[in-house]
């Protein structure tokens, strides 16, 4: 920074005396300020030395204690004594709060990794050491990351019994609650978990309908709930995040849902509804979409043609070459590429018709490709 | 009147305007440092919640491009494109732009990366140099996401428009071809895009860490190190502060200007809406997220300009006084370029932050602040040569001035140690603090003269080249 | 009982490293752990394991890259099974390409591990 360039203001006047004074005084508190922090930055230097030192060997330690419960698990569905021992080992150790987060890490990253029994014996040691009863007071504080991190232990641990705890926060004001809570739905109750969205008010994200698929992706068993009422959603996200359940779980039976929502006034939702018909390859989308061409946005005009790139056929023509001309280039391009393969001779025609370079260039290349 | 009294009055006002000009100074400094401490800790606290695995592998996150342009880049070419063909994110491209190179990068390229010619139809969206040997596609499907365009020479600006017309993602990343990026930077770096729902982001901007002396293999980052060379250590401490604590700050006050040339992601569809990279100026990187916020602004749309601190690109800082030199000499004429473009937003109420704070702060604390130092430099020679100087009163001055900036680099120092915590070892921070104390005398000079010769350059060198093609994209 | 068969594992995440090196040690079986590809890389050279397991994604050397140096440089057959996390299927494609022999989703089962262990062994 210039703060440097302000030395210059410093210059002779006899009748400031009282300034040399303030200097001065200015100078020695910067230079204890200075001090302060050269000693505060050996300090925290050191402190993080020694603070990633011993976290690496306490995580060592909790991971072998952890591995040697698991693996002390006799499959019987109960804690035994050789696994007591072990938690009794652990417990005292967790008062302090450093200590604590280290061991729920490493418990995460097991978690993250095994199916089957040893989720069930970890998810009892969890109960045992007192984190659950932690985890749901956590719930009710004030701080929203407090709250977060109660939510997020709940889930990794597939906290079947606090749902109704949890969904209290579907509409916090913060967005990384809410993430926690959606996510603790679905990863503890599976696709069950959807009825979150019955009752939600905020706004899911395009990175939380990354999460949420992605959690859903984890879920072996697919019973798929009926999705129509959320496609009827007053929450336009929730009719966002159903359409790309439509498309990627092939949920065939809401084509009367999604030709309604080519209507819809949000027009991410009826881009998105195009492209789901689109896929689904839905012949009865044609002609709605052709009537309400003009009244959609540039993105959605070429949804809608980049459908017709299947299933256009010789009655479509009139159609195809109203937009061969449109000053938008990947319309163009489409149309022209669609009167290629309905109609190879009017396609050649065009190179008579209009000798515009553009125009010309693209005729070239799709006559190639 | 006598004149000796006129004299004196005009010198007290002068007086009066440094003393100002330097408390204005110190308190935005204070400022700063307070504001971009906040911000850091809210993102940490953000960030701790957050799973970066899902986007990587989704099928519904958005495909990025990466636009590198090269330049004479032979040498690093084949590796520089390894490294960013070895990001994590999975749908994505990597476009190479090859800028009329005189040597044989493109050669080398179509040898190691097996490349063949292929039809491409380009939407010229935006009005570039011609295509020169065309677009080139690997027939190894090991690089699919490479794409090699070869165009006649236009400058930087004109390889990014070049990309940002190939691309046919909606989201690009406009990047230096020798930046090294971190496996996790491109899913970074895209969150702020996919999390906001009540305003539309258009650019996120990256921190540029310095890549000297540390470890790096196979395009992947190893070991940091802390360089031994004096020059490039002032340097880090620079970059620290502008990123740490200057932007940092600047993005809690959604005020952003600047997102570094050598690491920013554009939402692509407004970048070509406002008219791509200006080619006439040096600094393209600076102006382009001008015109951006202005444009939006004009239409009243709700936007937000995010910046992620994290460190994930790095790369090679000068190490010679010379290069250095004529690198801050063509940011200084970018940011001059770029105000005057741009003088409309200024102290325009109707830009909001944008035209109230951010633009009256870079005038008057980035592009005006080496003349001032200079004209306050010989403002003190002049009374020096005409008047009997009180030398206790112009030490304390220099006195405090010197240390409030080693406190203010040190408060980037301890922001570093509290979040990423790089240069892990031991007697590194004696060395930062060594730095921190001869960078005002030894580095601020040198950065003076850059930035006056740059200001002269300006002015009566129009015709001036652009200069060696060396990174650029930090400032203030 | 002769000579115990060796298996050498490479997978980055600690703990289940060491819950599945118990499990298979468990079973028999001589174990060798490795933390990144490369260390991997250098135990199989050393040992010749009659079984590799590798995740896929692994800092240095990643999986691929150990199943590709496997088979094509050591030209060894050595069955090799790898570990995908959802979503990877691509890369899971790319394996059984480059000569892997099986493939185990995560989160898995310490169980069926040690059931495909047995069956490649047999």
């Amino acid at each position: 920074m210039n703060s440097f360039s302000f030395v210059f203001t410093s210059f002779s006047f006899n009748d400031f005396p009282i300034i040399i004074k303030i200097i001065w005084i200015l100078a020695a508190i910067f230079f204890l300020i200075l001090l302060f922090f050269i000693v505060y930055l050996k300090v925290l230097r050191h402190r993080l030395r020694v603070k990633e030192a011993t976290n690496l060997e306490l995580e060592k330690k909790y991971e072998e204690l952890i591995i040697t419960y698991v693996f002390a698990d006799s499959g019987e569905g109960r804690i035994n004594e050789a696994q007591s021992v072990i938690i009794e080992k652990i417990k005292p150790s967790l008062q302090n709060t450093n200590n604590r987060k280290i061991f729920i890490k490493s418990l995460m990253k097991l978690m993250g990794e095994v199916s089957g029994g040893t989720v069930n014996s970890v998810d009892k040691l969890f109960i045992a050491l007192g984190l659950l009863k932690q985890a749901r007071a956590k719930l009710q504080h004030k701080k929203w990351h407090i709250i977060a991190i109660g939510i997020r232990d709940l889930r990794v641990f597939k906290i079947k019994e606090v749902r109704e705890e949890v969904k209290v926060h579907i509409n916090h004001p913060r967005t990384e609650v809410r993430t926690q809570a959606y996510l603790y739905f679905i990863e503890v109750f599976g696709f069950e978990g959807l009825d979150f969205l019955d009752d939600l008010t905020a706004f899911i994200s395009k990175w939380d309908q990354i999460g949420i698929l992605g959690a859903l992706e984890n879920i072996k068993q697919q019973n798929m709930p009926d999705v129509k009422r959320w496609l009827c959603s007053e929450n336009d996200s929730v009719v966002l995040l159903t359409l790309e359940l439509v498309k990627i779980y092939n949920i065939f039976n809401t084509t009367k849902e999604l030709l309604d929502l080519i209507h819809h006034n949000n027009a991410d939702v009826r881009l998105k509804s195009i492209q789901v018909l689109s896929y689904f390859f839905c012949l009865e989308a044609v002609v709605p979409l052709k009537e309400i061409m003009n009244s959609l946005t540039e993105k959605e005009q070429i949804a809608v043609l980049k459908m017709l790139e299947n299933m256009a056929t010789e009655q479509d023509e009139a159609f195809i070459l109203s937009h061969i001309n449109s000053p938008v280039f990947d319309i163009k391009v489409m149309a022209l590429k669609i009167l290629k393969r309905i109609n190879h001779g009017k396609f050649l025609a065009q190179k008579e018709d209009n000798k515009d370079s553009t125009h010309l260039k693209i005729i070239e290349f799709l006559e190639k490709n | 009147m006598d004149i000796s009294v006129v004299l004196n009055y005009i010198i007290q006002v002068f007086h009066y305007l440094f003393f100002a000009y330097g408390f204005i100074v110190l308190t935005s400094c204070i400022f700063l440092a307070i504001l971009s401490t906040i911000e850091t800790k809210s993102y940490l606290r953000k960030n701790s919640f957050v799973n970066y695995k899902d986007v990587l592998s989704s099928k519904i996150a958005p495909s990025i491009s990466i636009i590198a342009p090269a330049y004479n880049e032979s040498l690093n070419i084949v590796e520089n494109v390894r490294s960013l063909l070895s990001t994590h994110y999975v749908n994505y491209e990597v476009i190479i732009v090859n800028d009329g190179s005189k040597d044989d990068s493109l050669e080398k390229l179509i040898k190691n990366y097996d490349l063949e010619k292929v039809d491409y139809l380009i939407n010229q969206k935006l009005k570039t140099k011609p295509i020169r040997a065309g677009v080139f596609k690997s027939k190894n499907p090991a690089f699919e996401k490479l794409v090699v365009v070869d165009k006649e020479n236009g400058g930087k600006a004109d390889a990014l428009n070049v990309g940002l017309n190939v691309s046919k993602n909606d989201y690009v990343a406009c990047i230096d071809v020798d930046c090294l990026l971190l496996e996790d930077s491109l899913q970074k770096m895209i969150k702020p895009f996919l999390e906001y729902t009540d305003k539309r982001v258009v650019a996120s901007g990256g921190v540029i860490r310095i890549a000297n002396s540390c470890k790096i293999e196979n395009g992947k980052l190893l070991d940091v190190n802390f360089p031994k060379n004096k020059l490039v250590q002032f340097q880090i401490l620079e970059y620290l502060r502008s990123f740490l604590l200057g932007r940092m700050a600047w993005s809690r006050l959604d005020g952003l200007l600047v997102i570094s040339g050598a690491f920013g992601m554009f939402d692509k569809e407004i970048a070509i809406e406002v008219g791509g990279y200006d080619t006439a100026t040096v600094g393209e990187d600076m102006e382009i997220v001008v015109r951006m916020r202005r444009y939006l602004e004009e239409q009243n749309i709700k936007y937000k300009v995010a910046y992620i601190p994290d460190p994930l690109c790095w790369t090679e800082a000068p190490d010679s006084y010379k290069i250095l030199t004529s690198q801050r000499n063509r940011w200084t004429r970018g940011t001059i370029e770029t105000l005057k473009l741009h003088k409309k937003i200024g102290f325009n109420p109707r830009y909001r932050i944008l035209g109230m704070l951010s633009y009256p702060y870079w005038l008057i604390f980035e592009r005006l602040a080496p003349i001032i130092e200079v004209m306050g430099m010989l403002f003190f020679i002049l009374l020096i040569s005409t008047r009997d100087l009180q030398w206790l009163y112009v030490l304390g001055f220099f006195t405090a001035a010197y240390l409030s900036s080693v406190i203010y680099t040190l408060i980037s120092l301890l922001i570093e140690e509290t979040t990423y915590h790089q240069y892990k070892k031991k007697g590194v921070g004696l060395q930062f603090v060594i730095a921190a104390f001869l960078e005002p005398l030894i580095l601020h000079p040198v950065i003076l003269y850059a930035a006056i010769k740059g200001n002269i350059d300006y002015y009566f060198n129009k015709n001036i080249k652009w200069g060696v093609m060396t990174r650029k994209g930090l400032s203030g | 009982m002769n000579i115990p068969q060796k298996i050498v594992i490479a997978e980055d995440n600690s703990v289940f490293l060491m819950l599945i090196k118990l499990k298979l040690e468990q079973q028999g079986y001589q174990l060798f752990i490795a933390q990144d590809g490369k260390k991997a890389l250098e135990l199989i050279e050393e040992h010749k394991p009659d079984l590799i397991l590798t995740d896929i994604m692994m800092d240095y050397v990643n999986g691929l890259e150990v199943i590709s140096h496997v088979r094509n440089v050591l030209k060894y057959i050595t069955p090799i099974i790898v570990f995908s996390a959802s979503g990877q299927e691509e890369m899971v494609l790319k394996a059984f390409n480059l000569g892997a022999n099986d493939f185990l989703g995560k989160p898995l089962s310490p169980s069926e591990l040690i059931v495909r262990v047995k069956r490649m062994l047999l």
